[in-house]
């Protein structure tokens, strides 16, 4: 049990923290949320929202690690199993990320949406829409200068 | 239609002045942000996130389990706002959604597993199937079906939406009751004859064999 957090990153007493944790400054653990690191190691970078009912959890061998990147966006309820995370990524309501996948950087993956393929990493910019998971590469760019910070609850 | 009775331990679930039911492991964060006008019912392990921005729900609301409803938020140049989001009255809101909508009319139906996006506004009357995807910022017409991932358009809402929703809730409601002593003692014993005839059943079995 060893959780360690970088300045000004906010955990809400609410969440559920498991394990050999780190979470950089500015990203926000919203309440009902579960990480847990199982045998190995969880690193978050900055700046991610991490909403109600998300499952981050790394189910890898004993010692791995499984890193997360800056400015993610983990909507309600979507699973997260996934080795290694980007920067720039949105999750979806209630989508599922299998085991031992590796996403980069800007993806998008809608409600509902699954991505279970291990042996390929998923490409830059690459968009998951529609109920029948079909792919695209969008053509949009990171947004810069939003923090989550301002999405904090005043109270 | 009937609707059967739907009786709860008295334990679990805190019944306040103006008739609300609501049960003890629903989290809402933010009570002072949350209004409910009365009669409503919130089952569950129901999230709702006042902390952000003020909720406000009309009479004889139904949210289902394992809900969340959320203030939806918009992002500006210099960051980001949370806005109130209003329900109103006589919603059935079923098992499994995730809100973020800024308005919910009255006498609005939410099939369970729907996702309701950010910033979207849903207009009185209307019916959303459940599962579907509602993406932010749209808004859906009073007296339409709703459904599908992306949510379309599928069908026009019969022009009894009104009352038919305002039987359902109501109805709902006045199902929605305290298990009393002797329900709970006919329960005990429609189980124990249950757990009985298991028995002879399995006794019969191993005399075959």
């Amino acid at each position: 049990m060893n959780i360690n957090l970088e300045d000004k990153a906010t955990v809400v007493t609410a969440a559920t923290l498991e394990g050999n944790i780190s979470i950089g400054s500015y990203t926000v653990v919203h309440p009902h949320a579960i990480i847990k690191s199982g045998d190995g190691q969880i690193i978050i970078g900055k700046n991610n929202i991490i909403e109600e009912g998300v499952i981050i959890e790394n189910k890898g061998p004993p010692g791995s690690v499984m890193i997360i990147g800056d400015d993610n966006i983990f909507k309600v309820k979507s699973t997260i199993y996934a080795n290694q995370i980007g920067n720039n990524n949105v999750f979806g309501v209630k989508s599922i990320i299998g085991e031992g996948t590796t996403i980069t950087n800007l993806c998008s993956i809608c409600p509902y949406g699954e991505y279970y393929i291990q042996y390929e990493p998923m490409r830059e910019n690459t968009v998951i829409y529609n109920g029948d998971f079909d792919q695209r590469t969008s053509s949009e760019t990171a947004t810069v200068g939003f923090s989550p910070r301002a999405l904090l609850p005043s109270g | 239609m009937e609707v059967q009775t739907f009786e709860y331990d008295p334990k679990d679930v805190v019944e306040t002045a103006q008739g609300n039911k609501i049960h003890k492991q629903c989290c809402a964060h933010g009570s002072q942000n949350i209004m409910l006008s009365g009669s409503s019912i919130l089952l569950k392990d129901v999230i709702v996130r006042g902390d952000m921005a003020q909720v406000r729900m009309g009479k004889f609301c139904v949210v289902g389990e394992r809900t969340v409803i959320r203030p939806s938020y918009k992002e500006f140049q210099k960051g980001a706002t949370y806005f109130h989001s209003n329900v109103g009255d006589h919603v059935m809101i079923e098992e499994d959604c995730v809100i973020e909508a800024v308005q919910i009319g009255s006498y609005v139906h939410i099939g369970a597993g729907s996702v309701i996006g950010n910033g979207v506004i849903v207009k009185d009357c209307s019916i959303i199937l459940p599962r579907s995807v509602i993406p932010p910022n749209q808004i859906i017409p009073p007296f339409t079906v709703f459904g599908g991932n992306p949510a379309k358009q599928i069908d026009d809402a019969p022009e009894t939406t009104q009352i038919l929703m305002t039987q359902a809730t109501t109805d709902y409601y006045q199902q929605y009751v305290a298990e009393t002593p002797e329900s709970r003692k006919k329960y005990d014993e429609e189980l124990r004859q249950e757990i009985e005839q298991l028995k002879q059943l399995q006794e019969e079995m191993l005399l075959s064999k």
